[in-house]
């Protein structure tokens, strides 16, 4: 098994964890983390492919993903704490109404 | 001794994703998936791509992780108790994933990649003048979507119940 291999399938790894926990975790902390997981695996990819071929589009690539990955993270984590502050739970399918009744 | 080394962070990197999904505390969760994201960024260095494996640190660590812990910490006061976090779907879930990793097993075999080294190569000149010349307009954008971001979440974290309730 050659070093690329290996790590391609620490990224599938990942990437599948990642899609395991966002389907089975039940607080939406939780399947933040998951997509967070998920971006890495696709960033490993990213900078494991770039080695395929001359130039750096897989490593600028990455590093556009790393960007968007935090702005998804922090509007996630206020959105998350503004559900938690009105609903006094961060269970996502306990949040099934848009207005109090 | 790098492939050691490279070996070594791979089963961190895995170990610690996979703890994720067994740990019951929300807390331990953070803290695996830290540590994940730190070897992650150590392969990166391996792999000669040491302004990503800088960005990295700085950015999961420093920024992506605390604002984590920090949620984790706030919504803990609100509950009064350790967050625990409980499973469902745990069939689909796992069906899900493993069809996943059949798809991309499957893919990778049927394509023919050429087995590069990790040789050395020196990308941080390149990648920064890259930025600035043909990745300019990216980078721009990005930017403005960052300020976006930002000011976004902290509008929609800041409690405003007077100018809704008015």
């Amino acid at each position: 098994m050659t070093e690329t291999d290996f790590l391609f399938y620490l990224g599938v790894l990942l990437f599948s964890c990642g899609l395991l926990i966002v389907f089975t975790k039940k607080n939406a902390l939780l399947v933040l983390m998951g997509i967070e997981l998920m971006l890495n695996a696709a960033n490993l990819n990213l900078v494991l492919f770039n080695k395929q071929q001359a130039g750096m589009d897989g490593l600028l690539f990455a590093l556009f993903v790393i960007l968007v990955a935090v702005c998804e993270a922090a509007v996630g984590i206020a959105i998350i704490l503004r559900v938690y502050h009105y609903y006094k739970s961060a269970v996502p399918d306990n949040i099934n109404n848009l207005k109090e009744q | 001794m790098e492939q050691v080394v490279l070996y070594i962070l791979t089963g961190i990197a895995a170990a610690s994703a996979l703890a994720i999904i067994f740990v019951r505390q929300v807390f331990y969760a953070a803290l695996c998936l830290l540590s994940c994201l730190m070897a992650l960024a150590g392969i990166y260095g391996i792999m000669q791509a040491g302004f990503l494996a800088i960005t990295q640190i700085l950015i999961y660590a420093g920024g992506v992780l605390v604002l984590i812990v920090f949620a984790i910490v706030v919504t803990n006061r609100l509950q009064g108790k350790p967050l625990q976090v409980e499973s469902h779907n745990r069939f689909w879930g796992l069906l899900v994933a493993a069809v996943m990793v059949q798809m991309l097993v499957f893919g990778y075999h049927q394509t023919n990649f050429v087995n590069t080294s990790l040789s050395a190569f020196r990308e941080l000149k390149p990648m920064g003048i890259a930025l600035f010349t043909d990745y300019a307009a990216p980078f721009e954008i990005g930017g403005v979507l960052l300020l976006v971001c930002l000011i976004g979440a902290a509008l929609t974290a800041s409690s405003f119940k007077k100018s809704v309730h008015d």
